[in-house]
């Protein structure tokens, strides 16, 4: 290593390529928001702060209604998958069929979205029209619409979207857990339950917790697969959607695109700053306690 | 021994219905992802054959949305946007693997993560705002030929990006960058930092090092993100939609498209085409590098 | 506490298969209250697995656990009469000393006062009163092993049911801790079941122990029993240093039966068994005993004697190794205890004779 530091100026060169490539991506979104801010809009010579565009978003009240109805998908969303993914991740270290619950889980991130959407949507027609012939059939109908186009639907959809993700962070934090650990409150009379809530969940707090705020995110910037699946309703993305592509990029899609990004960029920074404030303390508790072991 | 008595023994019968619940319980994310996500894709194929009705289709057997597929103008714009695909693959591949190589030589360990954890920052913002973003972006009055303008690096502004393949190829790049340099973080992992020790020992020269030995390793990896982006390329309909031209049309496209005009058939054969696609890259990776290696990492 | 003779475990055809690999076959056993029982063999060997049988972390596949006369085959661990020590990496990092030690009391309901009051004692006998409030990653291996060993302790479950508890500790700390392990088991005076691949680790502790390998209980006894007169020719390799010479037994005489192994024909005491003409059998002597007799020297009647021919001598302080071979090519040892002079030194390839007393060689029929 010690190399590379002699030629300080590549090492430099390649951190500033590195965050160069991160300030590109984020380049178009940067821009977006600086247009929001300005009074005479996208292409303007003059350049006016204003938050008169936002003002107007939140008098929108289509828009709020969506903004609530993303929300309750994305909490819902969240509430359902997460666990979802926690016990796939304990079934995944318990069980012998390894490559292909890992095949199973993480097959959704290779299937774009407008494909499953499409092929989620079909076969929910399609349950649907099974449910109401069953239905006719024996003359009942009351669950005639459990498969309609809808929350449920929807919810199905963003599941499979973000199931790889929690798998994924979960599974690399339990990766760190000694499964003795278990055993061994087992053996001091826990039963599975306590051991896993008392014992295993306090050290994957972390990995669960990221997975909360990725699957909230998620869910809420996601449109294609909602807003195939989602039925009637609308949410936030597919009122943005609509918006610019009937009225073209208005003032206050500038501003409305900016605020969703606020949103998310503010969740999943706190969270970040969180857990780097908390790692960097346990670091430090760790390193202050190890201090007296190096004399014994 | 003291207090209440929580090691008295547990009836059989209760335990057997405890370890039923249990199974249940293990298996259930398997079952939904069996039941919701494999079972919808294997029956693409089934509906790709039912014959379409006025506003839905109904059970048979007829290739006609496979002919309309391969027969028409879409089979040429899914060949383009195979093109398109492969080009934004290549890209992203030059732009981003030296990031996941240098992170891993040469950051410390304990940062490695919070670097990798920079390029998560975009998909922060949603989709469809960075999709769009980059229209202001590219536009003719956009902020490139602005800046371009003013710097006097050009005296006309560049109107052939936006609306044209280079436009979605941009897209895509700017979308899917950040899984190159994931996958090849992971893949990275199966490259023993001791290696590049021997390396330099041996006075390997650089590409020779990058040729011989990164890559073989890397192999896996790479190709899955390669995949991951090829596919997306193909499949997300938003790209080409807000920055392709006319001709820009995607797999992702085709089947919303079918969707909207109510020829479900049509969907679901864009759909099995694509499926049979991933599927079939998929297994030419794994015959080449045995894929599961990727995995070893999480295990 | 226990009643004398009361059977603390009793394991009857026990098997385990994971898949079509048995990784335990048929093993019935029992082990008194009270005892300190060693489980000893060879890595891969099934030892582990029946200790976690025992202790209820995994389901046999065949078979029955009886712990003070309750089946618990079917029970989880929390169900069971047992706590168990674990290698490594068992604490609960997340939790102080005196948290780990207090968790099964925690889980019982007790009272704050007597859970504190009942790990202080539990601390002060483990010699960690000191420690109580640190975090396990700031513990010394040893120290960690400590706290395992008081919070199953502490519990005053009926057996201890201890994993290799000693294997990731160095050599002279493996040592001490072996010794304190005996002692606070004749303290607390619970069945101690411990699991472990360290012969010396398992003569230290061991009031009996059995013998593990291949997925069988090849043998049980006292650790003398096991070393002076194993029963199977396997626990004679395992145990010790022995001389083992294969052979076909010749004759069955007053003397004892006649082993013929080709290039001589030991007589052996049968020690009870009932070998017939013909079988395939196995004769060892301790290379200890073994003695190599100088140019000149006879052996008397009392000793049996081969020919052989010196190879190297491999002196490892305390004694000097002697190795030849013998007429079919097979390796014989003598230890003798080093002399430090010239008194003990012979050529190579010189014809040399080994010796050793005839009442001290054991009959192995499998």
């Amino acid at each position: 290593m010690g190399d590379d530091y002699t030629r300080l100026w590549t090492y430099r060169l390649k951190w500033l390529y590195t965050l160069l490539v991160v300030f590109t991506l984020m380049l178009p979104v940067f821009y977006v928001i600086y247009i929001s801010f300005n009074q005479n809009g996208f292409g303007a010579r003059d350049y006016v702060f204003t938050l008169e565009w936002y003002g107007d978003i939140f008098s929108d009240l289509l828009l709020m209604n969506a903004l609530g109805n993303t929300m309750l998908l994305a909490a819902i969303t969240m509430l359902a998958a997460v666990p979802l993914g926690l016990i796939a991740a304990s079934f995944y270290k318990a069980t012998e069929a390894k490559l292909l619950t890992v095949t199973l889980l993480l097959s959704p991130l290779f299937v774009p979205a407008d494909i499953l959407g499409s092929a989620l949507l079909v076969f929910f027609k399609n349950l649907n029209i099974a449910c109401a012939t069953v239905g006719e059939w024996l003359g009942i109908s009351w669950f005639d619409t459990w498969f309609e186009l809808g929350y449920f639907s929807a919810l199905v959809g963003l599941i499979i979207y973000t199931i790889p993700y929690i798998f994924v962070v979960i599974l690399i934090t339990m990766g760190r857990y000694k499964e003795q650990q278990s055993e061994a409150a087992r053996s001091c009379g826990a039963t599975a339950w306590q051991a896993f809530y008392q014992v295993e969940f306090p050290q994957i707090r972390a990995g669960v917790f990221s997975a909360c705020a990725f699957t909230l995110i998620l869910t809420f910037n996601e449109y294609t697969r909602t807003s195939l699946l989602k039925g009637g309703y609308d949410t936030i993305t597919s009122v943005l959607i609509s918006q610019m592509l009937n009225e073209g990029m208005s003032e206050q899609s500038y501003a409305m695109s900016s605020l969703i990004s606020f949103i998310a960029i503010a969740v999943i920074g706190s969270i970040i700053l969180y857990t780097l404030v908390h790692t960097d303390r346990l670091d430090r508790e760790a390193r202050a306690k190890a201090q007296p072991l190096m004399s014994t | 021994m003291g207090g209440s008595d929580i090691t008295a023994p547990i009836p059989a019968a209760r335990l057997r219905l405890q370890r039923r619940l249990s199974r249940a319980l293990f298996l259930l994310p398997i079952i939904f992802m069996l039941v919701f996500f494999a079972l919808p894709l294997a029956l693409t194929v089934v509906w790709s054959v039912f014959e379409r009705t006025m506003f839905w289709m109904k059970p048979g057997f007829t290739l006609f949305a496979y002919e309309n597929f391969f027969f028409s103008a879409r089979l040429e714009n899914f060949l383009s946007s195979m093109m398109h695909s492969s080009v934004s693959v290549v890209v992203s591949f030059v732009l981003g693997f030296p990031i996941a190589v240098f992170v891993r030589r040469r950051i410390p360990q304990v940062a490695q993560h919070r670097v990798i954890l920079l390029f998560i920052l975009p998909f922060m913002v949603s989709e469809i705002i960075r999709i769009f973003a980059l229209r202001p972006v590219l536009q003719r009055t956009g902020l490139v030929n602005t800046v371009l303008l003013e710097l006097g690096v050009i005296s006309e502004p560049i109107t052939a990006i936006l609306y044209t393949p280079m436009g979605v190829i941009i897209g895509e790049v700017m979308s899917f960058l950040p899984f190159i340099v994931f996958a090849g973080f992971l893949a990275m992992e199966a490259v023993p930092k001791y290696i590049f020790e021997i390396c330099d020992d041996l006075g390997a020269p650089r590409h020779r090092v990058f040729l011989d030995v990164i890559l073989p390793l890397a192999a896996p990896g790479i190709f899955a993100g390669g995949v991951f982006i090829f596919v997306n390329g193909l499949g997300v309909a938003l790209l080409p939609n807000i920055l392709g031209g006319p001709g820009a049309v995607n797999a992702g496209l085709i089947a919303t498209q079918a969707i909207s005009a109510l020829d479900f058939p049509l969907a679901m054969a864009v759909s099995a085409i694509m499926m049979a696609t991933l599927l079939g890259l998929l297994y030419l990776g794994h015959r080449l590098f045995d894929l599961t290696r990727i995995l070893s990492p999480i295990n | 506490m226990n009643q004398p003779n009361e059977i603390a475990v009793q394991v009857s055809g026990l098997s385990k298969n994971y898949g079509a690999v048995q990784a335990l076959r048929g093993v019935d056993l029992s082990i008194g209250a009270g005892e300190y029982f060693v489980l000893l063999g060879p890595s891969g060997g099934g030892k582990t697995t029946l200790l976690r049988l025992l202790g209820g972390f995994i389901r046999p596949s065949a078979g029955q656990i009886l712990l003070h006369g309750r089946d618990v085959s079917e029970q989880p661990p929390n169900r069971r009469p047992t706590s168990m020590v674990f290698q490594s990496f068992a604490l609960f990092p997340h939790m102080t000393v005196a948290q780990n030690v207090g968790y099964g009391l925690r889980l019982r309901r007790l009272p704050k006062a007597e859970i504190a009051s009942r790990v202080d004692a539990m601390l002060e006998l483990v010699g960690l009163s000191a420690l109580a409030g640190r975090m396990p990653h700031a513990l010394s291996g040893g120290q960690q092993q400590r706290v395992q060993l008081g919070r199953s302790l502490v519990l005053e479950a009926d057996i201890l049911l201890l994993d290799e508890p000693l294997a990731a500790l160095d050599a002279k700390l493996r040592k001490d801790m072996c010794l304190e392990l005996k002692h606070l088991q004749e303290q607390v005076g619970i069945t101690f079941v411990h699991v472990t691949h360290n012969q010396e680790e398992a003569m230290t502790v061991a009031d009996n122990m059995a013998i593990i390998a291949n997925g069988e209980l090849v043998e049980t006894g006292t650790a003398q029993d096991l070393y002076e007169n194993p029963r199977r020719r396997f626990t004679a390799d395992f145990i010790g240093e022995n001389n083992i010479f294969d052979g076909r037994v010749s004759g069955l005489t007053s003397g004892g039966v006649d082993v013929d192994l080709g290039f001589a024909i030991l007589t052996v005491d049968a020690h009870g068994q009932t070998p017939r003409v013909g079988d395939n059998v196995s004769v060892s002597v301790r290379s200890e005993l073994v003695r190599v007799l100088g140019r000149g020297e006879a052996p008397d009647a009392l000793l049996q004697s081969v020919p052989a021919t010196y190879g190297e001598a491999v002196y490892l302080g305390l004694a000097t190794s002697h190795v030849a071979s013998l007429a079919n090519g097979d390796a014989i040892v003598a230890r003798h205890i080093s002399r430090g002079d010239a008194s003990d030194v012979f050529e190579a390839e010189a014809q040399v004779t080994y010796a050793w007393p005839r009442a001290r060689m054991r009959l192995h029929l499998s």
